[in-house]
């Protein structure tokens, strides 16, 4: 990358990315269809910005997240990361971009290795730049766990000795170590108490402000939505269905796949009436119908749903959706 | 949630939980199952007494001389005392006493048990040790990189070497090298960046070339259960026939033939670990595949691994004494606990302790061992754990 380009002004751009993966049954295994986990997403990510991404389970946020990651292959798309194409990128190609796109994982249990003590998981990460030298790693180590609020005890602990919180913050002091541009934080909070929750969300904001971060915020969670995303984007089966600034989109929610997802959040004052409906949104059908996808389980959809096969409307500056009431 | 109760970072946290070692934690649990305890104890004296054995029954004029010969005093009875009119002074034994008796040589029975102790105890570490080392080897690429394909190129490419290789040392070089020559070339072809895999449009014989023969978890796992196949005593048997008979082939052939449980457990771990986010974050971070597989996974899949070992050293120290039964174990002059058993046995009647020493002594170890890879797998599976 030649330093006289200008910069771009996003730092993580998705293009039409897809993904989908083999069904196979039978005794011989034989592939039957495919799963279609991620079906042309277009997303991007401004310099020291959120994106949050939300959607129920199952709707391929978590593979986007890999494919970004390139832990898994995309199948068709362009991911720019910095300007850069790396859809293409082998793996030791990818080696040194490696630090700058970084992880936080939803599971503190699983996201941790229990052979490891939090020094030397967070050397790991040292190591990959270059930090190798005890002491100056020692220094770094201390450096880290001050940063996301841990004690500079905790170095040769094991990630059993430490709370959920605790180790979430150990995952995200494995993400910074080797200085990342672009964090994605895969759901993490959704494993914690809600005090916790609020600690976490917390610090991933002060340390945004701190290290001039971007994060791609999965979460199925719209409350963390609101108080940390600057946009938001609405996915539903493999597709983004709404995407629009987080003020817009809770004020003027546009999709009814949205409507949902907002009355399922529980409210205190919102009527009772509200939040049966949105619970009783049907079960999804196994195969995508024709036309608008959510048809099959939208409360408003009609004959014309049929025709409609999910483009992009309009709905104001900055706000799509792929709903044709939006129009 | 909102802006007012934004922490601020008021004083850093310190861990949760008591610090307790892993191996305080495992004590804690161990000490509770009495048998395993039971085997600990006879795994450590047996350890001891295999290590004095060594020193005491080697060197030039050793403690307890296993191969000396005292014809007048043969099939004494345990704790005979020696007749001291018919030894001269260098036979008698020490304490003044025949522990363990005397074979039909006049051997003392207590010298050649200590002997064969150490016989024991090495043809248990080593095999398994060397199962072990296979065993995680394969398993673990079984398990990491089992679902990539071995495509046709590259099974041609290993035969080409291979066969190269073996007309060479047969004696034609001019083949051989040319094999090898061609291999090499394709090899290095196959690796640069002009490789089939970096074609986009390759005509019919590459894409045939660059096909799928199998997956690289079929390759090994298939193997596994090849091996498994053969009844392994019988396998172990017909080596032995055909090598040269000593202590140390017995060794490398219980090893070669006892590595497949190991293979198995490791590829299972290594299935499920590979899946789990630590890992997924170590690639993230842009470690090596070397460093993921032995340093992050291998650690964690390793306490199966420790319970098998365990009781592949009782089953490698029972097929040595077997071997060594049937006459195809260590040679003769060198003492081992088959082999006194083997003797034995023409006298059981006369002289049982020839056969019942040597055999509580098998039972015993074996017992042991077994017992103390029960209890340390019920430790360290923490599923188990719950239980106690």
């Amino acid at each position: 990358m030649s330093t006289d380009a200008p910069r771009p002004a996003d730092i993580l751009k998705v293009e039409g990315l897809k993904k989908s993966f083999p069904v196979r049954r039978g005794f011989l295994q034989r592939t039957t269809g495919h799963v279609r986990a991620v079906d042309g997403v277009s997303l991007a990510i401004g310099r020291g910005k959120t994106l949050g991404l939300v959607g129920e389970s199952g709707c391929g946020k978590s593979t986007l997240a890999r494919m970004i990651l390139k832990l898994l292959p995309s199948d068709e798309g362009r991911i720019l990361f910095d300007g850069t194409d790396i859809s293409a990128f082998t793996d030791a190609r990818m080696k040194p971009l490696r630090r700058r796109i970084q992880i936080v994982f939803q599971d503190p249990y699983g996201s941790l290795n229990p052979r490891m003590s939090v020094g030397q998981i967070l050397a790991e990460g040292l190591r990959t730049v270059g930090v190798r030298d005890r002491s100056a790693a020692a220094g770094e180590t201390e450096r880290l766990l001050s940063l996301v609020g841990l004690s500079a005890r905790a170095v040769d602990r094991y990630p059993h000795e430490f709370s959920g919180g605790q180790r979430q913050r150990i995952g995200i002091a494995r993400a910074l170590s080797v200085g990342p541009s672009l964090v994605i934080c895969d759901e993490p909070v959704s494993a914690l108490d809600v005090s916790i929750q609020a600690q976490i969300i917390n610090l991933l904001k002060d340390l945004q402000d701190r290290l001039d971060l971007s994060y791609l915020f999965i979460t199925h969670d719209l409350n963390v939505v609101g108080y940390l995303c600057h946009r938001v984007a609405v996915m539903y089966r493999g597709r983004i269905v709404e995407e629009a600034p987080a003020e817009a989109l809770f004020e003027r929610p546009l999709h009814p796949y949205t409507h949902a997802l907002l009355a399922a959040v529980p409210d205190i004052d919102a009527p009772r009436g509200i939040q049966a409906a949105a619970r009783e949104l049907p079960e999804e059908p196994a195969a995508p119908p024709a036309g608008c996808r959510f048809r099959p389980r939208c409360p408003e959809a009609d004959e014309r749903c049929d025709r409609f096969d999910g483009e992009w409307v309009r709905a104001g500056e900055d706000h799509r959706v792929r709903c044709w009431r939006a129009g | 949630m909102s802006r007012s109760d934004r922490l601020p970072p008021a004083g850093l946290e310190e861990p949760t939980a008591p610090h307790h070692s892993r191996f305080e934690e495992f004590w804690r649990l161990f000490r509770r199952n009495r048998l395993a305890l039971a085997g600990l104890a006879v795994f450590i004296a047996f350890f001891a007494v295999a290590l004095a054995g060594l020193f005491l029954t080697s060197g030039d004029r050793p403690v307890f001389d296993p191969a000396m010969v005292r014809l007048p005093e043969k099939l004494r009875p345990p704790l005979a005392a020696p007749r001291l009119d018919v030894l001269s002074p260098n036979q008698t034994p020490p304490f003044g006493v025949y522990l363990f008796g005397t074979d039909d040589l006049g051997r003392d029975v207590f010298a050649r048990m200590l002997q064969g102790a150490w016989v024991s105890l090495t043809v248990g570490f080593v095999a398994v040790g060397i199962a072990v080392v296979i065993g995680i080897f394969l398993g673990a690429i079984a398990g990491y990189y089992g679902h990539r394909p071995i495509r046709l190129e590259q099974v041609l490419i290993t035969v080409a070497l291979a066969a190269g290789g073996v007309l060479l040392v047969s004696g034609r070089i001019e083949a051989g090298a040319a094999l090898l020559i061609l291999g090499h070339a394709w090899l290095f072809f196959a690796l640069s960046p002009w490789g089939f895999r970096h074609w986009s449009a390759p005509p019919r014989p590459v894409r045939l070339l660059h096909g799928r023969v199998m997956l690289v978890d079929t390759l090994i796992m298939r193997f596994v259960d090849i091996m498994l196949c053969f009844p392994s005593f019988f396998l172990i048997l017909t080596v032995v026939a055909l090598l040269p008979a000593s202590m140390y082939t017995i060794m490398i052939v219980i090893g070669l033939t006892s590595w497949e449980g190991t293979t198995r457990f490791v590829r299972a771990e290594f299935l499920t670990l590979r899946e789990l986010d630590f890992v997924a974050a170590a690639r993230a971070l842009g470690l090596g595949d070397f460093r993921i597989i032995f340093r992050h996974i291998t650690p964690n899949a390793i306490a199966p691994v420790l319970v098998s070992a365990t009781i592949g050293i009782a089953s490698a120290i029972l097929t040595e004494a077997g071997l060594s039964f049937l006459g195809f174990g260590v040679p003769p002059p060198h003492a081992t606990w088959g082999n006194i058993l083997s003797d034995g046995k023409r006298f059981i009647f006369d002289a049982p302790w020839l056969t019942f020493i040597p055999g509580v002594a098998i039972l015993l170890v074996v017992l042991a061992f077994n017992l103390f890879g029960e209890g340390l797998r019920d430790v360290l599976n923490p599923r188990l754990r719950e239980r106690s």
